[in-house]
């Protein structure tokens, strides 16, 4: 009798343990086995590239260009090694995920055609991503596959600079010769094209062909020669496949109207359905990220073609507004024009208010402001950038420029604006200031030459305006080695009119500017700050990861 | 027998027997009755006055009541025939009862009763896991509540009556908001992976804000791995054990207890006046050279009493208004309960209740701000076979609703919103009558009015069902089964609200505060737990040896399942549904999960003579969350403990009546910080990309880097603890001391981020923590009264030994503003630590800032800034520079010295407690929002602390000088630490019972009312417009309450 209750119980364990089952699989994500196979995989499998891509609005309140809230300390020269770098780690996981995708593409059942187009649009963004990485810490290693813990890549040395250049122009040339048109995906808009690789390769052989043209301290195998005239040919290339062509509305090109016009090559979109907004529209009116200081507006030229300091269209600073009379119709829309339509209340005329608006006194316009939350796209790269490259690259290969190389590009960015036109999307100038449009006159050796102009000057000039606000003017000054010379200045705003501002206090400089930052609080250290540190916590975790030159 | 002096008892039970010859026959003759006389005295022979005396018949169904007079005698004639038994009771002793008695006709009956007060219990029953064991053979570290401590206090769950009871139990608060319940921790850091104590409510693992705290019977805590091991992988960080009521009265009895609580916030902060406001913002704009926020026509305007004045199509607000007291002025709680329950001498035991709270939010008056709570339970049991099989079940449904207004961004939620932008010039309204807004921010009224509803629905439905069997003498086999299913629904409308300038509407689609377009998200999961579990018990007593040994194996489910739908565009901006809305249906997130547990379990209790004492537990848990490599974790524990009190040499004296020496060592498992799958290699598909083509592209990305390797985290400790009672156990003591070390705790792996991927966390740290806890109970009754005074001391402090897998030295994150807290672990620190700068007070005079050290080049001191100390530089040498190297720990956030003081009295149905509580020491980091008005561009008010800020004539300031956007004072600091020590009268009670005259049949069994306050007074040296008890930084956040609170019990 005991023993049949003994046995019943020991049944009833048995029962038990046979009914464990802790083998449990995921109930909502894939297995690795069970993807990369049909052309959808792979596009999915880059889809969150294209989130990531890290829009680089911000790049700007790093130049003496603009001026937030509060002194930038990369601007100011007061920036410190950080433990953590919000872009190394972001780079690294984006180069992640496309060392992944390159790893197990093969293996879909798809065309090689169809294959290569995506290994295209892989390799494009590990390039893109180590542009990132190598512009801003130098030599990084360099990873092309995907490591776990027991990696020893993961304990490696810095590669160099030189080395990692060229497997980025390796991966951009690979895309560049696999992924199609524009023209030839129609579709598929939002997606990388053979426009964008190449926009891409004028890019970093551009900012490396000048970088090591004007950073004679750093040694490099890299000729730089070569670089500028790979950045020419890729700009050239980009220009007669006739795939972009500017947009006539510069106003609307940045907001909703202008999505997806023939002049954008490459943006971060986004939609209320899918949750995401252009954070730019919202951060230049109520975030104050930036706004323009009055280096930016002085870059503007007059309506003859001349910097306002030659002018003698400049009619002067006061009364308040008056500096946009006679200028480059960009600076209208790029910097709002005072009494042009209020963005919250058309009906008004918009006044700078110093408490809710801008502590220079200038605020942009470019980018804002739509509805909120805004839906236009983010531009990464558009057309006017290959057509500067051209320009830009043609002039550094040999401290000289053909006006027939100017006419297809400076003349041709020029020519967007046409003489006596209102700007379409543009707001209507009102009564007090001249209602017609000027376009800008061509740019040729002889107006250099006959007005005293500096050619590379204006070259670079025009690449200020037109790409302000873009994310471009960090980069710049840093592959220029101009930071030195233009980051410890006085950031100046508007000059203060008493007539329109009697209440506003506000510190001024000997001509009645604004100082929004003295030169007193401003530095740079040219062995130090063109590169930035390498994160502390990177470095004590790899001890072979050598600290930047003064970090 | 010894024989007793001659005392005023045997003098009054002389007068009584004698008495029965003079007239006791007359009576009886006629009536066929019998006289039951009695003495009630105590153990001094003091006689008790107004015991109550209940005299029952079962045979004839007689019943009748009397008390004792001032002589402590009571007298009663009652009719012979059948057995009569007499309870005798008195307030603050234990009753008896004396049963069995045949009374004969015309005889007196006479009893002498001796009433022990109801002193410590030492044959008190403590429920510990898979069973109960009496108190005196316990040898692990277990605190035990009652009943008692839960009833007729106004508290929203179990844990706040645990507070300030519980030695060793740190309890925490991050806000005051209805539907927010305090956290707790059992003997402090367990691990960084902390996931709270296991709860087990009458053996399912639940949530104990879902219990309706007057139906708990008891809450043991269990704190050392002795008796937690049982529980083994998930017990690491201590176990409650909640039991529900049963019956206990084998006649109906029913339950009513009401109660009614009017909250006020405890401390707040005030702000300035508008005036005072403007002129600080002006003085903090014009220190960096910026133009006056507030031109001269807006300070005209105040003195005006104009609200508001229109600068261009923006508003300059003018006002005087105080959104603090506006908006925050008092809330109500109410709570009732009833239960029914009898014990039939057939074996069915039933408990029925119910319970019904209501707490009313400090906002309700505007808008959404409340929880509601209701609870069912049924308690059940029933003897199928007499004395062989016995059912027992236990259900219970809750169902509470919490109403809130939902914010995209949970930091902007109405209080916050209201300590940093609703400053004292904005008021309600602008001077066209449209609700002011600073910024695109939220007014709060509009907010609460117009800006949507959130609502939480959670149903929790748990049933537990336990057969119990005895085949054999000595063996008790048991099979319970039980279920738990949680179904919760969110959702959360955000509506779509205008904001006006003073030229009319300002950006069309505009909305309430950050949140976007008017959306509407709805989100349901449901989580089902399944459990089985056999045990077998074995008791068994040869001479002086006794065992008793268990065994069981038991296996758990759980499946997750979630649903969310998201839409905005919200149609007519009314109705809360997703089919109104105009976007497609997005974050649709599906993150269910399943996970399974098997486990077996023993227990070895021994002891020789009840002196000798020895126990040891061992568990085995696998489970799915692990791969096969390490699926199974096993967790042994033994403990001993020596009665010392019953050995010869104690016997002969009187001052030590018990005393025990405890001693434990064990090991659990912690397996929070895993996922539900991390052994397994994932690709996650989420996201959105809006292609034009495909515009709610997807993406699919590796989930993290799998790892076979990792395993439960092991926590053993080792506990030494010693009970004493002195003077007949008046006075007991409890003292324990411990060493928790969570010997392989799961941490983030360092590896450089160039591998690209989150990578698992490994057992790689390790965490010690140290502590003692001590608890006094002294319980008398001096006549009429009848006092008690418990007294409850923890300390304990960790220490994370090792913190990563490879070795680094402490750095500390770069200057920032208060982010150290608490995320920054450090190896060689304890868990709450900040780091910072030290500090000396401030630069007073230009000069003394012109001539310091920067951090890095940072420009722009000067006098009234801080002055951060160099103490080190890279060669651990002072370098003349302010950087990291600098960085130091300057304080801990974690409460120390916890402790708790009970006050108890009682007189002729009047009673007294008083439960005192707080923490010695604790540091408190005041975060740059809370100190620095003007920092920040979204900041529009200020508060009366921060007019005390640095001036020539200020020099020893509690804030450095007004500026604004001097990011320069708000790095880390000790600037910022203040002392958060307190303590605080944390309950007060005053009640009054009747207990009525012992008729026929009292219809009302018991009546008690009271007054009950909670969280009356404190004192601390914080800021006084911060809460010391709550764990955040800033301050800022939905109050904690003082509640005054009437309430009545009433039983028949």
């Amino acid at each position: 009798m005991k023993i049949t209750k003994y046995i019943f119980i020991l049944g009833i364990i048995t029962l038990f343990a046979s009914c464990a089952k802790l083998d449990k699989y995921p109930l909502t994500t894939l297995s690795p086995a069970n993807f990369w196979n049909t052309e959808n995989d792979l596009r999915m499998a880059l889809n969150s590239l294209y989130m990531n891509d890290l829009p680089d609005n911000y790049m700007d309140s790093q130049t003496a260009d603009t001026y937030g809230t509060a002194a930038n300390t990369i601007s100011s020269g007061t920036y410190l090694a950080p433990n953590t770098d919000g872009i190394w780690i972001n780079a690294y996981t984006q180069i992640r995920t496309t060392n992944d995708f390159l790893t197990n593409y093969s293996k879909a059942q798809i065309t090689d055609a169809q294959k290569n187009r995506y290994a295209g649009e892989a390799r494009f963004f590990r390039a893109y991503f180590y542009f990132w990485l190598v512009k801003r810490f130098g030599d990084v290693p360099y990873v092309d596959k995907t490591l776990d813990l027991s990696s020893s890549e993961l304990y490696g040395s810095r590669t160099s600079r030189d080395t990692v250049v060229n497997k980025m122009l390796d991966d951009i040339q690979f895309a560049i010769n696999n992924i199609p048109q524009q023209s030839a995906i129609k579709s598929d808009i939002g997606r990388i094209t053979k426009g964008a690789a190449l926009t891409l390769q004028a890019r970093v052989a551009l900012y490396y062909g000048t970088y090591f043209k004007f950073h004679t301290e750093v040694s490099t195998n890299l000729k730089y020669k070569d670089l500028l005239t790979l950045a020419q040919t890729a700009a050239k290339t980009v220009i007669d496949s006739k795939e972009y062509s500017l947009y006539k509305d510069y106003r609307n090109l940045f907001l909703q109207a202008g999505n997806d016009c023939a002049e954008q090559i490459m943006t971060m979109r986004h939609t209320s359905s899918a949750n995401t907004s252009n954070g730019r529209a919202r951060s230049m009116i109520y975030d104050l990220t930036f706004n323009p200081t009055k280096q930016l507006a002085d870059a503007f030229l007059s309506s003859d073609g001349l910097p306002i300091t030659k002018s003698p269209l400049f009619n002067g600073y006061v009364p308040y507004g008056t500096e946009f009379s006679n200028r480059d119709p960009r600076m209208a829309l790029t910097i709002w024009r005072p009494n042009d339509p209020n963005y919250q209340t058309p009906a008004q005329p918009f006044v700078c208010d110093f408490r809710t608006n801008s502590s220079t006194g200038y605020i942009f316009k470019k980018y804002a402001f739509d509805v909120l939350p805004s839906t236009a796209n983010d531009i990464l790269m558009r057309y006017p950038e290959d057509l500067l490259i051209y320009a830009e690259a043609a002039y550094e290969l040999n401290n000289s420029i053909s006006d027939a190389d100017l006419d297809i590009s400076i003349n041709a960015l020029r020519a967007r604006f046409i003489t006596g036109d209102v700007p379409i999307g543009g707001i209507a100038p009102n009564t007090t200031t001249s209602s017609t449009i000027k376009a800008l006159p061509k740019l040729t050796n002889s107006f250099i030459t006959t007005n005293g102009l500096d050619m590379r000057a204006e070259i670079r000039r025009e690449r200020i305006v037109e790409l302000a606000a873009e994310g471009f003017r960090y980069d710049d000054i840093i592959r220029w080695k101009t930071a030195e010379n233009e980051l410890p200045t006085s950031l100046l705003g508007i000059k203060l009119d008493k007539v329109t501002f009697p209440t506003i206090t506000k510190p001024l400089d000997a001509n009645g500017f604004v100082i929004v930052q003295a030169v007193s609080t401003r530095f740079f250290d040219k062995n130090k700050n063109y590169l930035f540190p390498i994160p502390l916590q990177e470095i004590s975790y790899n001890p072979k990861l050598t600290q930047n030159q003064g970090w | 027998m010894k024989c007793k002096p001659l005392n005023l008892k045997w003098i009054i039970f002389t007068v009584l027997l004698l008495s029965q010859f003079f007239n006791g026959v007359n009576v009886n003759a006629q009536l066929k009755t019998s006289i039951v006389k009695g003495l009630v005295h105590s153990e001094n022979n003091q006689p008790l006055v107004g015991a109550s005396v209940l005299i029952k018949n079962i045979q004839t169904n007689f019943t009748a009541g009397t008390k004792s007079d001032t002589a402590g005698v009571f007298s009663m004639q009652v009719p012979i025939g059948g057995q009569y038994s007499f309870t005798i009771s008195f307030i603050g002793y234990d009753p008896k009862t004396f049963s069995g008695y045949n009374l004969k006709e015309g005889a007196t009956f006479v009893l002498d009763v001796e009433l022990k007060p109801n002193l410590i219990n030492l044959d008190q029953v403590v429920v510990v896991g898979y069973g109960s064991q009496k108190k005196v053979n316990l040898t692990g570290a277990v605190t035990t509540l009652t009943a008692e401590d839960f009833e007729n206090r106004p508290i929203k769950s179990p844990v706040d009556a645990m507070q300030g009871n519980v030695a060793g139990l740190t309890v925490q608060s991050s806000n005051g908001q209805p539907g927010s319940f305090s956290t707790f921790k059992i003997r402090g850091q367990t691990s960084i992976n902390s996931g709270g104590a296991l709860i087990i409510i009458d053996g399912l693992p639940g949530n104990l804000n879902n219990v309706n705290s007057q139906d708990i019977e008891s809450i043991s805590v269990l704190k050392d791995a002795a008796s937690t091991a049982i529980y083994g992988a998930r017990a690491a960080e201590g176990v409650i054990l909640v039991t529900t009521k049963q019956a206990k009265s084998d006649k109906i009895k029913v339950n009513y207890s009401a109660n009614y609580a009017y909250q006020t916030p405890t401390r707040l902060p005030k702000p300035t006046t508008g005036l005072k406001f403007m002129q600080m913002a002006n003085e903090a704009a014009e220190a960096v050279n910026a133009a006056d926020p507030f031109p001269a026509s807006a300070i005209d305007a105040n003195a005006k009493g104009l609200g508001s004045i229109a600068n261009g199509s923006a508003w300059i607000f003018t006002s005087n208004t105080d959104w603090v007291k506006l908006l925050m002025k008092s809330s109500n709680q109410q709570e009732h309960n009833i239960s029914i329950s009898k014990s039939a001498p057939n074996g069915l035991k039933y408990f029925f209740s119910t319970g019904w709270m209501g707490q009313d939010g400090l906002f309700k008056n505007y808008g959404p701000d409340g929880y509601k709570q209701y609870n069912f339970r049924s308690n059940i049991s029933c003897d199928i076979i007499q004395n062989v099989l016995k059912f027992d079940s236990r259900v219970s449904y809750t169902n509470s609703t919490k109403d809130y207004i939902p914010t995209g961004w949970s930091v902007w939620d109405i209080p916050y919103i209201t300590f940093v932008q609703m400053g004292p010039t904005m008021p309600i309204y602008d001077s066209l009558g449209h609700y002011s807004r600073f910024r695109k921010q939220s007014n709060a009224m509009q907010l609460l009015r117009e800006g949507g509803e959130g609502n939480k629905n959670q149903q929790t439905l748990n049933g537990s069902f336990t057969l119990d069997f005895y085949p054999i003498k000595d063996l008790k086999v048991s099979a319970f089964g039980g279920v738990t299913m949680t179904n919760t629904g969110i959702m959360e409308f955000n509506r779509t609200a205008e904001r006006w300038g003073p030229l009319g509407l300002l950006d069309n689609p505009a909305v309430v505060g950050q949140g976007g377009l008017s959306n509407v998200l709805i989100s349901k999961d449901n989580n089902n737990y399944e459990t089985v579990q056999l045990t077998a018990t074995y008791k068994k007593k040869i001479n002086n040896h006794e065992f008793s040994l268990l065994g069981g194996v038991s296996q758990e489910n759980t499946k997750y399942d979630y649903l969310q739908g998201y839409r905005t565009g919200i149609i007519a901006n009314i109705l809360p549904a997703l089919n109104l809305g105009t976007s497609g249906i997005t974050n649709t997130a599906s993150p269910s999960y399943e996970w399974s547990l098997f486990s077996a379990f023993s227990r070895l209790n021994y002891s020789y003579k009840s002196k000798y004492l020895f126990e040891a537990n061992f568990r085995a848990d696998a489970s799915s969350r692990f791969s096969t490599k390490h699926r199974w974790g096993q967790f042994p524990s033994f403990s001993a403990g020596w009665r010392v009190s019953e050995e010869g040499f104690m016997k002969n004296q009187g001052v030590v009546s018990n005393l025990k020496i405890r001693s434990s060592w064990g090991q659990t498992g912690n397996q929070n910080g895993l996922g539900y799958y991390d052994y397994i290699a994932q690709y996650a598909v989420g996201g959105y990309y809006p292609f034009p083509n495909d515009p709610q592209a997807q993406w699919v990305l590796a989930s993290g880097l799998p790892s076979e390797d990792r395993t439960w985290e092991t926590v053993e400790i080792l506990n030494e603890g010693i009970d004493i009672g002195f003077f007949k156990n008046r006075l007991s003591v409890t003292a324990d001391y411990f060493i928790k070390t969570n010997k392989n705790m799961l941490m983030n792996f360092a590896v450089p981020s160039i591998i690209g991927i989150s990578v698992p966390t490994g057992n790689v740290g390790q965490l010690k923590t140290k502590g003692w806890e001590v608890s006094m109970t002294w319980k008398d009754r001096i006549n009429k009264v009848g006092y008690n005074i418990s007294l409850n001391l923890s300390d304990q402090l960790d220490n994370l030994e090792k913190y990563a897998n490879v070795n680094i030295a402490p750095t500390f994150a770069g200057p920032g503003n208060g982010n150290l807290l608490k995320t920054s672990y450090t190896q060689g620190y304890p868990m709450g630590s900040i780091f910072g700068y030290k500090t000396d007070g401030y630069f007073q005079t230009p000069a003394d800032a012109a001539n310091y050290p920067h951090i890095g080049n940072t420009p722009s001191i000067t006098a009234g800034d801080i002055k951060y100390l160099d103490i080190s530089g890279p060669d651990g040498k002072p370098d003349g520079k302010i950087d990291q190297f600098d960085l130091t720990y300057i304080g801990n956030t974690t409460p120390r010295y916890i402790f708790g003081i009970h006050i108890g009295a009682d007189w002729n149905g009047f009673d007294f407690s008083a439960l005192i509580q707080g923490v010695a020491k604790r540091d408190y980091y005041l975060a740059s929002d809370a100190v620095s008005p003007f920092l920040y561009p979204y900041g529009n008010t200020a508060f009366t602390y921060q007019e005390n800020y640095w001036t020539q004539g200020n020099p020893n300031a509690l804030l450095p000088r007004n500026s604004n956007n001097t990011t320069w004072n708000y790095q880390s600091s000790d600037h910022w630490v203040q002392n958060a020590a307190y303590v605080r009268l944390k309950n007060l009670q005053i009640g009054y019972s009747y207990v009525p005259k012992a008729t026929q049949k009292p219809l009302i069994t018991k009546l008690r009312i009271y007054f009950s306050g909670d969280n009356l007074c404190e004192y601390s040296k914080l800021l006084n417009a911060f809460d010391p008890e709550l764990n955040v930084s800033g301050g800022y956040m939905y109050p904690i309450m003082r509640s005054f609170s009437f309430g009545m019990n009433l039983s028949f």
